[in-house]
């Protein structure tokens, strides 16, 4: 213990110095502290007496109010006031009665007056009793302290009032009887009493003054101290209890001065107390000079103590620089190895960073990848086999397939079927050759839809360029493929009508030019030109017009079919493309130019609804042909513009041909029409009957066929008028007609026993088997006539059954059921329709004479006669071949099977009587070659 | 005894007294010589209280003091008070006034707030007024009747007073400042009740208050005490009598004693002294007869 002590004081020695000087420092803080608060506590007490002072002041004169306020109460409730007005409430005069009173009241007043005393002078200058009315009844003391009365009337409460001027304390309390005031009394002392409560001091200067609230110097009464005067309102404000310096006052003698206002308790007065610091503080040093003063003397002692620092420091420091060159050399050396260090580790630190980097990057990548592979766009992983590992969200949102339905399956399961095995093979082969394939390609969901994608497969290769997985990424294109066709459109359609503009068109007639030439078949162009449409433009604007090209091209649509090209050349023309017109006949083809030409014209003599106008509007049609020619399409769009001017030029709302000779065939041809319409009504068309007959060569009847004798032109080729009936819808009553007269020769042969087993044939266009109520015609014909219908066999065409087969079937069936027969003509050159064949109530197959023509020299057309042949045996179908014209055809069919034949081997179409005439002398049981003799000698 | 006989006896007895001791009748000399003044007292208001002050014991004690002698109060009552200073009964009868009987002369002066009323003149001297007074009509409080309006004219007010009396009963005193005789009060159809159990005046509002009577007549000076003492319980309805003097009273044979006794009263009239008696026994009545005062200052 005791050499733990000796130890810590001689660690301490060296340091006694600055033990000295914390002893010294903490003695001094300890002196200036006591003297600080020494002199702190004596300002504080000279204040706390001050203000005592000033507050004992203000009780004094606060006290001699109060008592001059119940001295006057008590006068107010005296017993001679209180008698006063009992008499005077018994109704008592002042004459007889409450004199007295007054009298005892005037007495003790003047009693009090001479009594009371303060300090040695009379408290009262004067009292009074006035009544309610302030009429004063008593009235005692100086008549020069006479207040004007009463001071207050029905005065509630004590009232003091100063009168300053005439330096009076005026105080005026209420008499109350049974809780009424009846009266006041007032007493008057003088102001100057409570001279003596305000001293002054020794130096003739008045330090306490009596202030009104307005700042009235009412004590004392010289007045000599002006600025008190003149600042009394200033000094009134003064805080009250507080010492106050008097620095801001504008009056010089004031300022230095401290003051105290004390206010006089229950009135408005204030008793004001002046004094300078050294009346109220002595001449004692401040407490912040001693403070300064410590201060300066402890900063005197600290740098004495800091210069003998300086000197030891300056000592040491010399010591410890030899000691540090010493280590400096030994730093050196150590720096030295410390600096190789540095760069070891700086060095390995770069590695490090230069792996984290790599690390980072590497994150980076496969951040970007796991992006890329959960991108929108859908993305398979397979191995390289194609077996798929996985797919994104998107891919299996794409294709409906989950991923575990995916996994482990081929892309064979989302193939799409629009491509053929050689395909796939391909893009397979190029993968594997060059690493990647990318192209447009189809995929099938798992609902059998087909999307149209972008696919780019990628090979994912090792370390060692060894193939290890393949990526496919499937983008959508369908807003690309729409963006083409968007743009497609812009350019090759018109905006405003939405028809094929002037590009489109040549470009389709070019390619319709070089096909007919392939097919030797002709098309044609339709020029179309508004009539008018400038005056239209003008007159009611572009908009009508606008509306009116809509309203055209719509109607031009509508006039064509599908495969035609309505286009809208520019301005108010149009064009018309019929790229093919299915004939290698110019005629045939001007004749079906012409029909849609004119269906055209029709469609515009409807007038167009524009807004609220009607507006009627024709055109003009201008019409080339083409098929083989070797004109290019600006040499065609012109002569159809040709054409078309001629049609204007001829007085527009007509329609015109580039070639003469077809619009002279044109006009031969409406003129035949109407001859044909004529004549239908007239029924001047006839029949002619080929005759029809058995493997054996007996009659079987006859193929009623049309025959139009012209009264002018004489005898008109049915391939001439038919195709006009047709078009111009005569072919109905053309139809009704022919079946009406093959009924009536039914009829008339039926009386004939050389024809009345006889059967007629009669051909019924698709049109009228399409006419809802044929049936119902046929039977009425039936019935009109007498026919009988076991001996009616109707023709059909293959064209026939194109469409709505099942009413065909129907409506055969129900002619089929009153005996009628059927049968197919020109089986084999058209609608094969197998499927339908054997739905369809036939009875006979009829071999076109096409085939049956070529039969021995084509091989394909005698493999056509025999499939068919086969086909009505294994139907159980009856076979007739037309246009048997020779005895080597005839040889042929008949050793493939028991065929019916017709042709003009057999007989040429006749007229009626001359086919009777060979029915009679048709005998069943002449042989074959008599038969044909006698044919060919009645046809002849 | 009734009343009669005993003023009869009284009456004879007085006159042999009368002249038996006239010789007792002192002036100023023989006062002086015999060196004391034997002053006669009725214990009435504040004139002698009976408590050995009063204002006339002052007045007479400083007038002993003038003349050099000694001061004796000797009391006496209103029925005895002139026999006592005579030595012979006052007899009143038919409007005159005679001395009868012989009675012990028991003093020198009657001060006692005497009254001056003719048949006393008669016989006796009265110095210059000592205080003026008047006899007041004097009502319970809550008596119906309502004092009188102050009227300028003071016989209007008496007229007034008088009615308002009507049937209503009168304690009166005889033989005192109180008879109903001095004022014209009797047979007049007022229903007097005179108050004989004792002399003293300061018992009439008393005995009123007991219900004696309904109305009570009261002097002045009495009224003065009454009022304080009884104050809210008594109203004075007006006055009954023209003002009267009140005046020390000596014997016919003591005219040096009154002229000495009024040049006493002048000098203290002029020297404040009588003011401050008068002030100190009787403070109001100042207000009452102002005019009187006014003379004397």
């Amino acid at each position: 213990m005791i050499s733990s002590l000796i130890r810590f004081s001689r660690s301490l020695a060296p340091r006694w110095l600055l033990i000295a000087a914390a002893a010294f420092l903490l003695s001094m803080f300890y002196l200036i502290g006591n003297l600080y608060t020494s002199q702190v506590e004596l300002r504080q007490n000279a204040d706390a007496r001050l203000v005592s002072l000033g507050e004992g002041r203000a009780a004094e004169v606060g006290d001699f109010l109060a008592e001059r306020r119940q001295a006057a109460a008590r006068l107010a409730a005296s017993e001679d006031i209180s008698n006063y007005f009992s008499n005077l409430d018994l109704g008592m005069s002042v004459k007889y009665g409450l004199f007295a009173n007054l009298a005892a009241i005037e007495r003790r007043f003047q009693a009090t007056v001479g009594e009371e005393k303060y300090q040695g002078q009379a408290a009262y200058l004067r009292l009074a009793f006035f009544d309610r009315n302030g009429v004063a009844q008593v009235n005692v003391g100086s008549s020069s302290a006479t207040t004007a009365s009463p001071m207050r009337n029905a005065l509630a409460e004590p009232y003091i009032q100063i009168d300053d001027k005439r330096r009076l304390i005026v105080v005026s309390v209420p008499v109350l009887q049974k809780g009424k005031i009846r009266g006041t009394v007032e007493t008057v002392s003088s102001l100057n009493l409570l001279s003596s409560l305000v001293s002054t001091n020794n130096l003739g200067q008045p330090h306490e003054f009596l202030l009104g609230d307005d700042g009235q110097v009412l004590l004392p009464i010289e007045r000599e101290h002006s600025a008190v005067v003149t600042e009394g309102p200033s000094l009134a404000k003064l805080p009250s209890g507080r010492i106050q310096p008097l620095s801001n006052l504008s009056a010089s003698e004031l300022r230095g001065y401290l003051a105290l206002r004390s206010p006089v308790a229950g009135t408005r007065l204030s008793v004001l107390r002046l004094a300078s610091e050294d009346e109220l503080y002595g001449r004692t040093l401040s407490p912040l000079f001693v403070f300064y003063v410590g201060l300066f003397a402890i900063v005197l002692f600290m740098l004495a103590i800091g210069f003998e620092r300086m000197r030891q420091n300056a000592a040491r420091l010399q010591i410890k620089f030899v000691e540090s060159n010493r280590h400096r050399a030994e730093l050196a050396e150590n720096n030295l190895a410390l600096s190789q260090e540095i760069r070891r580790r700086e060095a390995i630190e770069a590695d490090l960073e230069r792996q984290r980097e790599a690390l980072d990057k590497s994150n980076s990548e496969l951040r970007i990848a796991a992006a890329a592979f959960n991108s929108q766009e859908g993305m398979i992983v397979t191995d390289t086999k194609g077996v798929v590992l996985s797919a994104n969200r998107a891919f299996v949102g794409l294709t409906g397939y989950t991923i575990e339905e995916l996994v482990g399956q081929t892309p064979r399961l989302f193939r799409s079927h629009r491509r053929d095995g050689e395909f796939y093979r391909s893009m397979w082969d190029s993968v594997q050759a060059t690493g990647g394939w990318q192209g447009d390609m189809s995929l099938r969901t798992r609902s059998g839809e087909n999307c149209a994608r972008w696919l780019t497969i990628s090979a994912v290769k090792n370390e060692t360029g060894e193939v290890t997985n393949y990526i496919g990424s499937y983008y959508d294109i369908s807003k690309l493929k729409h963006a083409e066709e968007k743009i497609q459109e812009l350019a090759f359609f018109d905006q405003l009508t939405g028809l094929p503009n002037r590009v489109l068109l040549i470009d389709r007639v070019r390619q319709a030019v070089n096909a007919n030439i392939r097919s030797k078949s002709y098309g044609a162009l339709l020029f179309i030109d508004l009539d008018n449409f400038k005056t239209l433009n003008d007159s009611l604007g572009h908009h009508m017009g606008d509306m009116l090209l809509k309203c055209a091209a719509q109607r031009l649509s509508h006039c064509v079919r599908a495969d035609d090209t309505v286009a809208r050349f520019g301005g108010d023309e149009f064009v018309v493309l019929l790229a093919n017109l299915g004939t290698q006949k110019a005629k045939v083809a001007a004749l079906q130019a012409e029909a849609i030409g004119e269906k055209i014209l029709a469609a515009f003599t409807e007038v167009f609804q524009l807004d609220t106008y009607e507006y009627p509007c024709t055109a003009s049609v201008g019409v080339t042909l083409f098929s083989t020619d070797e004109c290019n399409v600006d040499e065609l769009l012109k002569r159809a513009d040709l054409a078309m001017y001629d049609a204007k030029t001829a007085g527009r709302n007509g329609l015109r041909f580039f070639d003469p000779a077809m619009q002279t065939m044109i006009t031969a041809r409406a003129a035949l029409e109407t001859d044909l319409r004529e004549d239908l009504k007239k029924e001047r068309l006839l029949l002619h009957y080929q005759p029809q007959v058995d493997h054996e060569g007996r009659l079987l009847g006859a193929e009623a066929l049309a025959r139009w004798p012209h009264a002018h032109k004489g005898m008109i080729s049915p391939s001439e008028f038919i195709p006009v009936a047709e078009s111009t819808g005569l072919i109905l009553p053309l139809g009704a007609l022919m079946l009406k007269t093959a009924c009536r020769q039914l009829a008339r042969w039926s009386t004939d026993p050389a024809t009345e087993r006889l059967t007629i044939a009669i051909n019924v266009s698709a049109l009228q088997m399409r006419q809802k109520n044929f049936v119902e015609e046929v039977r009425a014909i039936i019935e009109q006539t007498g026919a009988n219908p076991h001996r009616l066999k109707i023709e059909l065409t293959e064209s026939t059954l194109v469409s709505n087969v099942d009413d065909v079937i129907a409506k055969m069936g129900k002619l089929k059921a009153i005996g009628i027969g059927f049968s197919l003509d020109d089986f084999g050159t058209g609608y094969s329709a197998l499927s339908y064949l054997k739905r369809l109530p036939l009875d006979q197959l009829k071999i076109d004479r096409s085939f049956v023509k070529d039969v021995l020299v084509d091989s394909n057309d005698a493999a056509i006669a025999q499939m068919i042949i086969a086909l009505s045996r294994s139907l159980g179908l009856s076979v007739i071949a037309e246009g048997v014209e020779t005895e080597e055809q005839y040889a042929f069919l008949a050793g493939h099977g028991q065929l019916s034949y017709q042709g003009y081997f057999f007989g040429r179409p006749m007229p009626a009587e001359d086919f009777v005439s060979l029915a009679r002398a048709f005998s069943p049981r002449h042989r074959l070659k008599r038969v044909r003799g006698s044919v060919n000698q009645v046809s002849a | 005894m009734s009343l009669k006989r005993f003023v009869r006896g009284s009456l004879s007895g007085a006159m042999v007294f009368l002249f038996a001791t006239s010789g007792w009748a002192a002036d100023l000399a023989e006062i002086k010589q015999r060196g004391e003044i034997r002053h006669i007292g009725i214990r009435y208001a504040n004139f002698v209280t009976g408590a050995g002050d009063g204002l006339d014991v002052e007045l007479m004690q400083g007038f002993a003091k003038r003349i050099g002698v000694s001061y004796k109060l000797v009391y006496s009552d209103f029925y005895s008070v002139i026999r006592d200073l005579l030595g012979k009964d006052v007899v009143r009868k038919n409007g005159e006034v005679t001395l009868a009987g012989d009675y012990p002369i028991k003093g020198d002066v009657i001060s006692s707030g005497f009254t001056v009323l003719p048949w006393r003149e008669a016989i006796l001297l009265y110095s210059e007024p000592t205080l003026p007074s008047q006899v007041l009509l004097v009502a319970p409080a809550e008596s119906d009747l309502q004092p009188i309006q102050d009227g300028a004219d003071l016989a209007a007010d008496i007229v007034n007073t008088r009615k308002a009396i009507g049937s209503k009963s009168v304690l009166v005193m005889e033989r005192t400042c109180l008879d109903p005789s001095n004022y014209g009060l009797v047979n007049v159809g007022i229903d007097l009740k005179a108050y004989n159990k004792s002399a003293n005046l300061n018992e009439m509002v008393p005995a009123m208050l007991n219900k004696e009577a309904e109305l009570t007549l009261l002097d002045v000076p009495d009224a003065i005490l009454d009022l304080r003492k009884w104050a809210g319980k008594i109203k004075i309805l007006g006055p009954i009598s023209e003002q009267q003097t009140l005046a020390t009273a000596f014997p016919k044979d003591a005219p040096a004693l009154r002229n000495e006794f009024n040049a006493y009263l002048s000098e203290i009239k002029a020297s404040g002294f009588y003011d401050r008696l008068v002030d100190k026994y009787y403070p109001g009545i100042r207000r009452f007869f102002p005019e009187y005062f006014a003379k004397t200052n």
